[in-house]
């Protein structure tokens, strides 16, 4: 994927990873090309955990840990049953990941 | 040469030996040393190389390693991370360079710390040493587990740190983090607010004063 473009925005190129190369780049809509091409129909939790995702790194340097991610979910839901499955109801692989993915961040180096 | 994938865990107790020195540190060898010493006593130990531990000196294998290839025994894994950083950064200082000849098996640091919770003994060595202004530590079962960091990082190493902690936070361990004095904690620049996230996100605890040591800890690893 390496060189490739989403179509919208010529900044748009993506790594071989096929994360946004460019972070300044991002917009929303770029994350709605990302979506429109993988199919996806992003709604307001969509949308929540790629704003979560975004404001983690953008204050830590790092994606947040799934548990996390969850403890904040449980409040912006107001459920505390809620668990990780309710974010793989939201991307069904590694959501977080995606969310790094659609939210314009590089892709974690790391294994956590 | 023979690569193992899986280590001698089934037949012989469990023991992990972190590495986080690269050869020319003088805690390397008695980290060879200790590893030779539990084969002796019959561990499995399962090696696995964090942090400072990674770096092209790998490409030169000491020849204990080559030695524990081919011993059962004994299982030599690298920080997938660390290595592949590894990689990067000979790559963008040396863009033409020969790619890499390693052969160990790679390892996360989610798979270190399941490593650790399944070990009969744990064993670290780094750049630090329990520090001598903190009381002995005493080990109980039903306490948090404790990471010492015990000496002055360069910025890529507190990453390595703090990425210890956070795999282990990953896992919902309960997690206290001591800096042995207050000056290591990191203070300024990326890695002070990355640090903040142990606090902000109740990851871990954190202190820095041996009075707020907890008496109840499993065990401390001194990084």
């Amino acid at each position: 994927m390496s060189g490739t473009k989403i179509t919208g925005d010529p900044d748009w190129a993506l790594d071989a990873d096929g994360h946004l190369i460019n972070v300044d780049a991002w917009t929303q809509g770029f994350a709605q090309a990302i979506a429109d091409q993988e199919g996806w129909v992003l709604n307001q939790d969509h949308w929540w955990l790629i704003d979560f995702v975004r404001d983690y790194f953008q204050t830590y340097g790092n994606p947040p840990l799934m548990r996390t991610v969850i403890g904040a979910y449980r409040t912006h839901k107001d459920d505390p049953s809620l668990g990780s499955a309710s974010l793989y109801q939201l991307f069904s692989e590694h959501p977080i990941r995606q969310a790094c993915r659609l939210g314009g961040l590089p892709k974690p180096d790391w294994c956590i | 040469m023979t690569i193992k994938t899986q280590p001698g865990f089934n037949m012989r107790p469990g023991s992990v030996v972190v590495l986080r020195v690269s050869p020319s540190h003088h805690r390397f060898a008695s980290a060879l040393e200790c590893i030779e010493q539990l084969v002796k006593k019959g561990y499995g130990v399962w090696v696995f190389l964090h942090g400072p531990a990674v770096g092209p000196w790998l490409e030169h294998m000491p020849p204990a390693f080559v030695r524990w290839a081919e011993d059962d025994a004994v299982t030599v894994s690298v920080c997938q991370a660390a290595w592949h950083r590894s990689i990067r950064d000979a790559s963008d200082q040396n863009p033409s360079g020969q790619t890499s000849a390693w052969v160990y098996p790679e390892s996360s640091l989610i798979q270190m710390w399941q490593r650790i919770l399944q070990a009969e003994r744990v064993d670290v060595f780094g750049g630090g040493l329990w520090p001598s202004d903190w009381p002995e530590p005493k080990m109980d079962a039903r306490g948090a587990y404790g990471v010492m960091i015990a000496y002055e990082a360069d910025e890529a190493d507190q990453l390595s740190q703090l990425e210890w902690v956070l795999a282990g936070s990953a896992l919902e361990l309960d997690l206290v983090v001591a800096f042995a004095h207050p000056e290591l904690k990191p203070s300024r620049g990326p890695n002070a607010a990355r640090w903040g996230q142990l606090l902000d996100h109740k990851l871990a605890s954190v202190i820095s004063k041996p009075q707020d040591m907890p008496t109840q800890v499993r065990f401390w690893m001194v990084l």
